[in-house]
């Protein structure tokens, strides 16, 4: 491997406007995750002191091991949705470390709406318990939720991906062989009441954690009788009578502390072997990625620039380095795992996509997992690429890009647009972890190209009612469809969709990935298939 | 013994060396394709910007032309140092795929 010679020129003007605009961009996505994170109405947090709860930071703070890092996923989720109320989507999510274990943390957030489910929030919790499945992952449940937000309950409760969703992800887990435990510091009622309930290791406090189906209001309702939440499901109810749950703790400080020795006692796995080395920093510094990223989204910038502030000591050996040029393909060491990097360096041709495919299919022939940095516009077109076949090629892509049996992870750099998108292993191609960068974009088609395509459509519909439109509405109706089109293909959208699994700040990728591809090797590859393909 | 980045500076029997690695492949490799005369454009698109001159003197991965195509604007850079021959194109112009761009002046061997 040869170490990746920057051409970067730290002094230029362009440089220094990239730097400014791109610092602006992460200083605003800290101050929005910061006020997801811990920026409440003073009253909640009293209520929370007056139940004789802690903040959900600061049951984190006591369950993982100090001092190591934790990978929060989607912590800007639902920002975009409910009027902006539900920070986070009321849980926080993630991946750290309890007692030497790498879990996953499923932890709701009763400072918001008591921790209610919200359509996003069952969305970031199904997704969560989809890595700890993917990943084989331990998870640990901080359970404290109000239930399902009833003038909702149409988004939550009946489809395939909705609420019921967590609770087989639950089962499956268990089937895995992957161990949860769950501290219950609230009331779970109706179907959250399985969320401990399934786990192998439970536990509850006593007065403010409650278990049952049906809470004390809805059985004086169906049966007129009257019983306390504590004498329907308490701690002490479950713990000697039902068998419900476990163990039966007077304080959440206790209640977590016996999470972590459960934890403590679960089996170490062995990791999937993969081709590895002591890891070093890039030669180059990654805060430079600031001043490399274009402030204008058409502008193109070599992907190489950013490999080398990635990955370990900036080595990389490129493959086919003079063939589909348009796309970077080769081999780097991120925290010391072996990858196999993809990168955009401008429109997909088909022989960017032929050599794609040979070198996804190196990698999964050798077990090495792939790393995707999308920057795309799309395939080319046009009749002279029609003719040379460029869907076939394309769909070539897809094709092998799908069916790999190695780890995906994919970044979102800077645009992702059509086709490309999933190429390059977008969201629906499963990809085990996938992460924004603040500036970056994505949609269907170019904004410019969705104005006039959306707005020649409803001129002519207009034409077919016989109602000729003045240039100025004409005017109104594109300005109303770009801002719209623009708001929804930024990377806040996405993230408060869960297009994601979060906006990462550009100099942090190294080390989500890093978290990500070891999180990763819990779970064994599939078997690759046929030989290497020169396509 | 002390290393900084690609050097090594090594003090010993009273005597101090500077080693820096040479890369073998990057000593033993050509510069294939380095002799070409002409830029052409890589794909079909619209010349934004022409960014030099007749006459002008530019440095390897100086950039040369901007053209916009498939929404992404795309610098076509010196592909080695030389002078400007003739630029082909201007500002505004549709060029086809392998569309002369600029040339540069024959290398002086």
């Amino acid at each position: 491997m040869r170490r990746i010679r920057s051409s970067i020129d730290t002094h230029a003007a362009e440089y220094r406007a990239n730097l400014a605009h791109n610092r602006r961009l992460v200083d605003e996505f800290r101050q929005k995750q910061h006020a997801a994170r811990f920026e409440r109405p003073q009253r909640d947090l009293e209520r929370l002191r007056r139940q004789g709860k802690l903040f959900v930071r600061e049951r984190l703070d006591l369950l993982l091991d100090p001092g190591t890092p934790f990978l929060e996923l989607s912590s800007l989720a639902a920002n975009q949705a409910y009027g902006g109320e539900v920070a986070g989507a009321a849980l926080v999510t993630g991946i750290g470390v309890v007692c030497g274990r790498e879990v996953l943390v499923h932890a709701n957030d009763s400072s918001i709406k008591g921790g209610a489910w919200y359509p996003l929030g069952v969305k970031k919790a199904v997704r969560a318990l989809d890595i700890a499945i993917e990943n084989r992952l331990p998870v640990v449940h901080l359970v404290d939720n109000a239930g399902a937000y009833l003038p909702l309950q149409a988004r939550i409760f009946p489809d395939r991906h909705m609420a019921g969703r967590i609770f087989r992800n639950q089962c499956t887990l268990s089937r895995m062989g992957v161990e949860q435990v769950a501290v219950v510091l609230g009331h779970c009622t109706a179907g959250g009441a399985y969320v401990p309930t399934l786990c192998e290791y439970s536990i509850m406090v006593r007065g403010t954690g409650g278990v049952f189906l049906g809470g004390p209001p809805l059985v004086r309702a169906a049966t007129g009788e009257e019983v306390t939440a504590d004498e329907l499901g308490g701690a002490d109810v479950h713990t000697r009578i039902s068998g419900t749950a476990d163990y039966a703790v007077d304080t959440e400080e206790e209640g977590i502390a016996l999470a972590r020795e459960i934890v403590g006692t679960f089996r170490r796995r062995e990791k999937t072997p993969v081709d590895r080395r002591d890891p070093e920093p890039p030669h180059y510094d990654p805060a430079e990625l600031y001043g490399i990223i274009p402030r204008d989204g058409k502008k193109q910038f070599d992907m190489r620039e950013v490999i080398a502030r990635i990955v370990d000591g900036s080595l990389f050996h490129e493959f086919k380095p003079t063939f589909g040029v348009t796309l970077v393909c080769g081999f780097a060491y991120i925290w010391g795992y072996k990858v196999g990097i993809l990168g955009n360096n401008g429109v997909l041709f088909s022989d960017s996509a032929q050599k794609a495919t040979t070198f996804m299919e190196i990698c999964d022939r050798d077990r090495t997992p792939l790393v995707f940095l999308q920057n795309i516009t799309g395939f080319m077109i046009g009749r002279e690429y029609e003719h040379r076949g460029i869907t076939k090629d394309g769909a070539k892509m897809l094709m092998v890009q799908s069916n790999v049996s190695v780890p995906k992870f994919t970044i979102m750099t800077n645009g992702s647009y059509g086709a490309g998108n999933y190429a390059m292993a977008g969201r629906s191609y499963d990809p085990r972890f996938l992460f924004s960068w603040p500036n970056s974009q994505i949609s269907v088609m170019g904004l410019e190209q969705a104005a006039r395509t959306l707005t020649q459509l409803k001129v002519k519909t207009c034409a077919r009612e016989g109602r000729e439109l003045s240039p100025q509405e004409i005017e109104a109706i594109q300005r109303g469809i770009r801002e719209e089109y623009e708001q929804k293909s930024g990377a806040y959208y996405a993230t408060s969709e869960l297009w994601d699994d979060g906006i990462i700040d550009p100099v942090d990728t190294r080390n989500a990935l890093g978290m990500a591809i070891s999180a990763a090797l819990n779970a064994p590859f599939g078997e690759p298939g046929l030989g290497v393909l020169r396509v | 013994m002390v290393a900084r980045g690609d050097t090594v500076y090594l003090h010993a029997f009273g005597r101090s060396w500077e080693l820096t690695l040479v890369d073998p492949l990057e000593r033993a490799a050509g510069h294939g394709g380095g002799g070409a005369h002409t830029a052409t454009a890589p794909m079909p698109g619209t010349v934004v910007s022409v960014c030099v001159s007749p006459g002008e003197a530019v440095r390897k991965g100086q950039p040369l032309i901007v053209m916009e195509s498939m929404k992404l604007e795309t610098a076509i850079t010196a592909w080695r140092h030389g002078t400007v021959e003739a630029v082909h194109v201007g500002v505004g112009a549709t060029v086809e795929r392998g569309a002369p761009l600029v040339s540069l002046a024959a290398e002086e061997t």
